[in-house]
This record gives C-alpha cells, sequence and structure tokens, in this order.
C-alpha cells in the first residue's frame, strides 16, 4: 500500500534501522532524565532543606552530575543524528535542549559555588532556579525530537517509500 | 469508501484536538514546575499555621505562589478529563488508560501536598514526614507527566496510521488527509 503523500514528513536519510537504534538512544536518555530528576528532588529535599548545604564532592552531586553528563551526550548524539541525516526538527529539538543542559550546568556549578542552600543567597537561587526550568525545558524539547523519531519510524515500518 | 474517509477524517479531526489539549495540558505543567520552584525557594509554612483540614485549606489562598502552584496543578491534572472523553471517541484505550493513571498519580499529589503542610506545623513539626511528603508529591507529579508523555505516543501511532494506511493508494488529484501534517 503507498502513502498517501508523505509531503511534511521528515523521514531522513538514516534508514529504518538506524532510526530504531537513535529512538532507543532518546528512551535511554529518558531514563536518564529521570534519574537527574529524581537524584535531584533528593538533593533538593533531604540534602539542602533548611540551612544544610551541598558541595561539589557529595555522592548524591556526582551522582547527578554524572547522570547530566549522560543526559548532554545523548542528546548532543541526537542532535548530530538530526543534523547529519537530514531531520530538521529532531535536530533543533535536540540544539535547544544541549543549550538548554549547558546552560542548566552553569546554573547549577553557580548554586554550589555561591554557597550550595537555599539559605546561600539570592545568586544561589538563580543558579538554582536557571538549572530547574532550564532541565525542564530540555526535557520537553528532548520528548518532542523523541516524538519526531518515533513518527518516522512508524511511517517507515508502515509504508514503503522505495 | 466515502463512508471510509469520512471516519478518518473524523479521526483525524478528533486527534487534532488532543494534540491542542495536550499542548495546553504541557504548559500548565511547566507552569506548575515554575510555581513549584517558587514555593520551594520562597514559601516557608507560618509557625501561626494551624494543624487541621481548614487551616491548611486556607493557607493555599494565603501565599500567591503556593495559589499559583496549586491552581496549574489542577488545570494540568483537568486537562487529562477532555482528552480521556476524545480517547474515547476516538477508541483510544490506551491513551484513556493513561490519562487515568496520570489523574490517578495527581490525586496522591494532592493528598501528600497537603500533608506536607500539616506536617510542618509547628504544633506536629516533624520534619522528617514532610519531607518524605514533598518527595512523593514531586515523584508522581513526575510519574504523571511521564504518564502523559507516554500516550503522545499512541497518538502519534494512530495519526500515522489512519494518514498512511487507511488512505491507501493515492490518487492523481487527491489530497492527504486533511488535518495534522506532522505532529
Amino acid at each position: 500500500m503507498r502513502p498517501a503523500s508523505l509531503e511534511g514528513e521528515e523521514i531522513g536519510n538514516l534508514g529504518l534501522s538506524g532510526l530504531r537504534l537513535t529512538l532507543k538512544l532518546c528512551y535511554v536518555n529518558f531514563v536518564v532524565y529521570l534519574a537527574i530528576y529524581i537524584t535531584g528532588m533528593y538533593l533538593n529535599i533531604f540534602v539542602t532543606s533548611g540551612v544544610n548545604t551541598v558541595s561539589i564532592g557529595d555522592t548524591s552531586n556526582i551522582v547527578h552530575m554524572l547522570g547530566a553528563t549522560l543526559n548532554f551526550a545523548f542528546t548532543f548524539i541526537v542532535m548530530m543524528v538530526g543534523f547529519i541525516y537530514g531531520m530538521r526538527k529532531v535536530a533543533l529539538f535536540s540544539f535547544g535542549a544541549v543549550v538548554s543542559l549547558v546552560v542548566a550546568t552553569i546554573g547549577g556549578l553557580l548554586f554550589l559555588a555561591t554557597g550550595g542552600g537555599r539559605g546561600s543567597g539570592s545568586l544561589t537561587l538563580v543558579g538554582g532556579w536557571t538549572m530547574s526550568l532550564l532541565f525542564m525545558l530540555a526535557l520537553f524539547l528532548s520528548y518532542y525530537a523523541t516524538l519526531k523519531i518515533m513518527r518516522a519510524v512508524r511511517i517507515l515500518e508502515n509504508v514503503p517509500t522505495r | 469508501m466515502v463512508q471510509h474517509a469520512e471516519d478518518s477524517e473524523r479521526q483525524s479531526k478528533t486527534l487534532h484536538r488532543i494534540f491542542v489539549i495536550l499542548y495546553l495540558q504541557f504548559a500548565f505543567y511547566w507552569a506548575t514546575i515554575a510555581a513549584g520552584m517558587l514555593v520551594n525557594y520562597y514559601y516557608a509554612v507560618p509557625s501561626s499555621l494551624q494543624a487541621d483540614f481548614g487551616s491548611i485549606l486556607l493557607q493555599f489562598f494565603a501565599a500567591p505562589s503556593l495559589f499559583a502552584h496549586v491552581t496549574f496543578a489542577v488545570l494540568s491534572s483537568g486537562m487529562s478529563i477532555p482528552v480521556i472523553v476524545l480517547a474515547r471517541r476516538a477508541r483510544l484505550s490506551q491513551v484513556v488508560y493513561l490519562h487515568t493513571g496520570a489523574i490517578t498519580a495527581r490525586m496522591v499529589g494532592f493528598v501528600t501536598g497537603p500533608l506536607f503542610m500539616y506536617y510542618s506545623t509547628s504544633s506536629v513539626a516533624n520534619s522528617e514526614l514532610a519531607n518524605y511528603s514533598t518527595f512523593i508529591m514531586a515523584s508522581v507529579f513526575l510519574t504523571a507527566v511521564i504518564l502523559t508523555f507516554m500516550s503522545r505516543i499512541f497518538i502519534v501511532r494512530e495519526d500515522v496510521r489512519i494518514k498512511y494506511l487507511v488512505a491507501g493508494p493515492s490518487q492523481p488529484g487527491k489530497q492527504p488527509l486533511a488535518g495534522l501534517g506532522s505532529k
């Protein structure tokens, strides 16, 4: 059965197996996002509550930062796949996520460098705000990139294009 | 054949409505998070707060950040109701289940949120349980977000199905099914 029209769809030229692999990477990326969210909540609620602070060498913070590094790497790979294999929206959404993650990391480092606690001053809170909001933005952007890849996979699975 | 095309057209329009509501829901999720951070960083439970239901309920109207957080939480949860109605109409049972799960998760959050305030009152003052309540509230919120995220997977699948499989072979002069384009 042939398609009604593939106009407006971004299939790219990676091929079905490559897209499936990228989709798996996106799913793994979401597991990492989840881990970062949970460690972030743990740090926020159980470590930095009240006047307590967190430092860069704390175990929970190291786990959180390792997660963020993996997150960056996976999102960057998806972005490059989008750019190289002609999936403009995937590339742009992932690019937005990468930029958000970089700025969020700067916010996180600002949070740590200026005291690492809720009572450490307004600059620390600005760091915390930047980190949290941009993390969520990155999550949403990565999600939309994943949906685009998933849509391309579904189309290629169901519609012979050659 | 004409009946079939009309059904597909109707299905496509229903999916389009679901997409619009989901965009709105995600916007409310984001607003809930932003207001939640305001509460997290700038709101402290007043020492005068009594550990009873009425006082805690009134407290939601006392601080703008708290009010905004609760309002957006209610709005984002409420968006699942039209999605469920439309998904039932489109016979997307997975979407119905996922959004029912999301609403259920949010209900847990609506219990643990006030519990946080209860445990933070000066008469109870149990910071450990207050922390656990907050942690559960944030976790079930994330669960709801994940469930609604997953629902979109099934909607995109259905969209692709009706656009490329139900539509059938392309005919000269015939346009693709109206509606969604690439979602």
